[in-house]
């Protein structure tokens, strides 16, 4: 069976579903491929539609274009989305709701590891008392003391 | 006897050494009866000795087309090209564990056998803790993974393995490098738990823990930039890194690894942060774990799962094993690694190194957060979200940045505290330079604050690290009228980590430089071309010359041929196989592309074949022009060469005399 669909296949040629939408102008273009690029495969899963090759993504980028075409802005595109296959549309996620924990837990590990840097150093000394404790560079130091030698 | 029984058998044999090894081992050194250590290593060499014996049988059945046994029937085929045979040995689940088995025999060996005369009152505990592990992937592959059940009537001929696998050389390669990189976290991690279990950490223990650290450190490496290397020249997407949970499964343990090598610097010269890269060391391996766990068991979907089976549930009661050992370990015998000596302020050595651990802390806890996020909301609230290649580059980004100004701070400070005029003064050459790159590519029309960044910090960074390099060469050569390559021999071979340090430094720096270079500048382009048309991609030209179609054993193709033009006027004919392609295998419905990539020094261009139409004659493209991105792989040797200079045994020291007092034995710890 899947060899008859191969010879098929390779005989006629292969589209993905509703491939065929020429690009728009350079512009809009750009818009279509940015904003595809936060809008997630459905089938590849972890890819973006503007990165998967899957006939799928090609047909919903299809989509994009489509709207792009029709005016809409960036933010009606992604609700379109949203609608339709909800929040898990969406590559990059919301600052809000549950998914705020996301963006704050980073920032909050790196404020109280900072903290926990400053506690266990020491408060930076009178430079002159702590120059002499040890040489600017002990491996340039040792190598000038083995070439004393 | 049937090659199924051998296998199993020797599967058997090694599942009975390991655990021999971990029961002895972990027993007697906790009774601290070194005189066992004979028996621990002999079994550990059973192990290491059974699996590679396992694995030789299973490669053995491949090449043989034995299709009784089970898991040549799930993935050999009579029409698969030799190579692709011997590599089917890891293309599946099962067969991947068993090849895990064998690198695990073959570090533990390693290992055992290196230090077979050395480090008696760690080494039961640290070989035992080692052969636990090893216990648990035998146990897999006798059990949930068994790849050797015996089929009774078996058919003529296989399915040949997964058609992502066969596609590309890289393929080869890749999947060995990154097991070797995961494997070999069990050393440091038996290691660490030997050290923490015996309740002291010398300094001699250190010595193995970080170069068996290092050694997997670089196959992780390697097996990483070789992984996006392969997603880049096959996948025919565009891109080499897509933030998948199996990219950031391999990415953690090498965030981690990376970290440690930084921290035990510290620990080395100031005595410090003992509880802290140990804690790193353990992570690394159970962040390995962890990895595999997302790869095999299917709880993401992604192309690297082709794996999948219900190991998943084996693996979840490993690592809570793993986790609740690993902080029982440290809050039982935490307070035994107490630092001895303050740390210095913050503008030190030792200070831009805490920093560092924390941006690579940081970086391991936003990937860790964002791969598990979506199991979160899913398991607890059942709320789909994605969270994707956007949010990862947006938390990465100024991290990354943080890691590269330190890479370029870090080695000018000393330790202790620093003298601010000393470090004016070695300051003026690097930044200007820095800001000098920034404002020759600024000037060059490169816009961008984040490029523009980037390249500056790495002209800093470059500066900084040739200057460390060669400094001390160069004073040999003015002082001891040395050769300038007798005095660079010499020089690096002082302080070999050192210098291999920075080695690896400046491979990093070009990495960082060719992501930030393809990701900005890149050109793309799309549309479908008729017959003897031309589309424009940047400067470059494309023409369509017409379909081409061919047969392999393993699988058939549609090539679209090209000639590209140059912005100089010259073409080359992609007419052959560097044409980009469509192939159609048996096993699967949908086509798996190659692009044409053609690689240059400062800029490839990638050609990926979308659609064609036989009776039209046309053909549909996506074209980038991405800057620099070869970087990213032409780095792989500077971290291999960095690598093998830190790594290079010292010549042994001569003999202390007589007189000196011996340092090792230190009793009653308690």
């Amino acid at each position: 069976m899947i060899a008859l669909v191969l010879s098929l296949v390779l005989a006629q040629g292969y589209a993905p579903l509703r491939q065929g939408q020429d690009p728009l102008d350079s512009v809009r273009e750009q818009r279509v491929q940015a904003v595809g690029k936060k809008l997630r495969c459905a089938v590849c899963q972890g890819v973006s539609i503007a990165d998967s090759p899957a006939s799928m993504a090609r047909a919903q980028l299809d989509k994009v274009r489509e709207l792009v075409a029709e005016g809409k802005n960036d933010q009606e595109i992604f609700d379109y989305f949203v609608e339709r296959y909800g929040e898990w549309a969406l590559m990059e996620p919301k600052k809000s709701g549950i998914t705020l924990g996301l963006w704050l837990a980073p920032v909050l590990v790196l404020v109280l590891g900072v903290l926990l840097i400053i506690s266990s150093t020491k408060k930076p000394a009178a430079p002159v008392a702590a120059a002499t404790e040890e040489p600017a560079d002990d491996y340039l130091a040792k190598v000038r003391a083995d070439l004393e030698k | 006897m049937n090659l199924s029984n051998l296998g199993y058998g020797l599967v058997l044999l090694g599942l009975l050494c390991a655990a021999f090894a971990a029961i002895v081992g972990i027993t007697t050194g906790m009774m601290r009866k070194e005189s066992a250590l004979p028996l621990v290593q002999k079994a550990i060499y059973g192990f290491a000795a059974s699996m590679l014996g396992a694995n030789l049988v299973m490669v053995y059945a491949l090449l043989s087309h034995d299709f009784s046994v089970k898991y040549v029937a799930q993935v050999g085929s009579l029409s698969t090209p030799t190579i692709f045979t011997i590599v089917s040995l890891w293309s599946a689940l099962e067969g991947s564990i068993l090849f895990w088995g064998a690198i695990m025999g073959a570090y533990i060996f390693a290992f055992a056998w290196t230090y077979r005369k050395e480090h008696g009152r760690y080494m039961q505990l640290s070989l035992g803790v080692m052969a636990a592990v090893a216990t648990f992937f035998a146990f897999l592959i006798a059990g949930p993974a068994n790849p050797w059940t015996h089929i009774a009537n078996p058919l003529a001929d296989g399915p040949g393995p997964n058609p992502l696998l066969q596609n590309h050389v890289l393929m080869i390669i890749h999947p060995p490098m990154l097991y070797l990189g995961y494997v070999g976290m069990t050393i440091p991690f038996g290691i660490a738990a030997g050290a923490l279990l015996r309740g002291e950490l010398g300094d001699a223990w250190l010595v193995p823990l970080r170069k068996w650290t290092l050694v997997p450190w670089i196959f992780l490496s390697v097996g990483i930039i070789l992984g996006s290397w392969w997603a880049y020249a096959v996948l025919g997407w565009g891109g080499y890194w897509a933030w998948d949970p199996v990219e950031n499964a391999s990415f953690m343990p090498w965030l981690t690894a990376t970290a440690f090598m930084h921290s035990t610097m510290v620990l080395e010269k100031k005595k410090s942060l003992k509880l802290w890269t140990i804690a790193l060391a353990l992570a690394s391996f159970i962040l390995t774990i962890v990895g595999t766990f997302m790869t095999r068991s299917g709880v993401f979907n992604s192309v690297h799962s082709f794996t999948q089976s219900d190991i998943g549930p084996t693996f979840l009661v490993f690592i809570g094993v793993l986790l609740v050992f690993s902080t029982l370990l440290l809050a039982v015998r935490g307070h035994m690694l107490v630092a001895e000596s303050q740390l210095g302020s913050i503008v030190s050595r030792e200070g831009s190194i805490l920093l560092n651990n924390l941006v690579f802390a940081a970086i391991t806890f936003v990937v860790l957060l964002g791969t598990l996020y979506p199991l979160i909301t899913e398991g607890l609230l059942h709320k789909k979200i994605t969270v994707g290649e956007p949010y990862f580059n947006q938390m990465a980004l100024p991290l990354s940045l943080a890691t590269l100004f330190l890479m370029g701070v870090g080695p000018m400070l000393p330790w202790g505290v620093a003298d601010p005029k000393v470090i004016q003064r070695q300051a003026i050459i690097p930044g200007a330079v820095g800001l000098l790159v920034a404002g020759v590519c600024f000037a060059f029309g490169f816009r961008g604050w984040m490029p523009l960044t980037v390249f500056g910090l790495s002209g800093f960074v470059v500066v900084v690290t040739l200057r460390e390099l060669f400094l001390p060469a160069q004073q040999r050569m003015t002082e001891q009228k040395e050769k300038m390559f007798t005095a660079i021999f010499v020089s690096a071979s002082r302080a070999r980590r050192r210098f291999g340090g920075y080695v690896v430094h400046l491979g990093i720096v070009a990495i960082m430089v060719a992501v930030a270079a393809s990701s900005a500048y890149k050109i793309h382009n799309t549309g479908t071309l008729k017959l003897g048309e031309s589309m424009k991609i940047g400067e470059y030209s494309v023409r369509f010359d017409g379909l081409d179609r061919g047969k392999e054993p393993h699988r058939e193709w549609i090539a679209a041929k090209l000639t590209l033009t140059s912005p100089g006027g010259e073409e080359t004919v992609h007419h052959g196989s560097s044409a980009p392609r469509m192939n159609f295998y048996e096993r699967s419905n949908d086509p798996i592309g190659s692009p044409s990539v053609t690689e240059m020094i400062v800029r490839d261009v990638y050609v990926s074949l979308l659609s064609y139409d036989v009776k039209a004659n046309t053909a549909s493209f996506n074209m980038w022009i991405f800057p620099m991105v070869g970087w990213i792989w032409y780095a792989i040797p500077l971290l291999v060469l960095g690598t093998l200079i830190a790594l290079w045994p010292q010549r042994k020291q001569k003999p202390v005399p007589a007189t000196a007092p011996v340092a090792e034995v230190v009793p009653g710890a308690p």
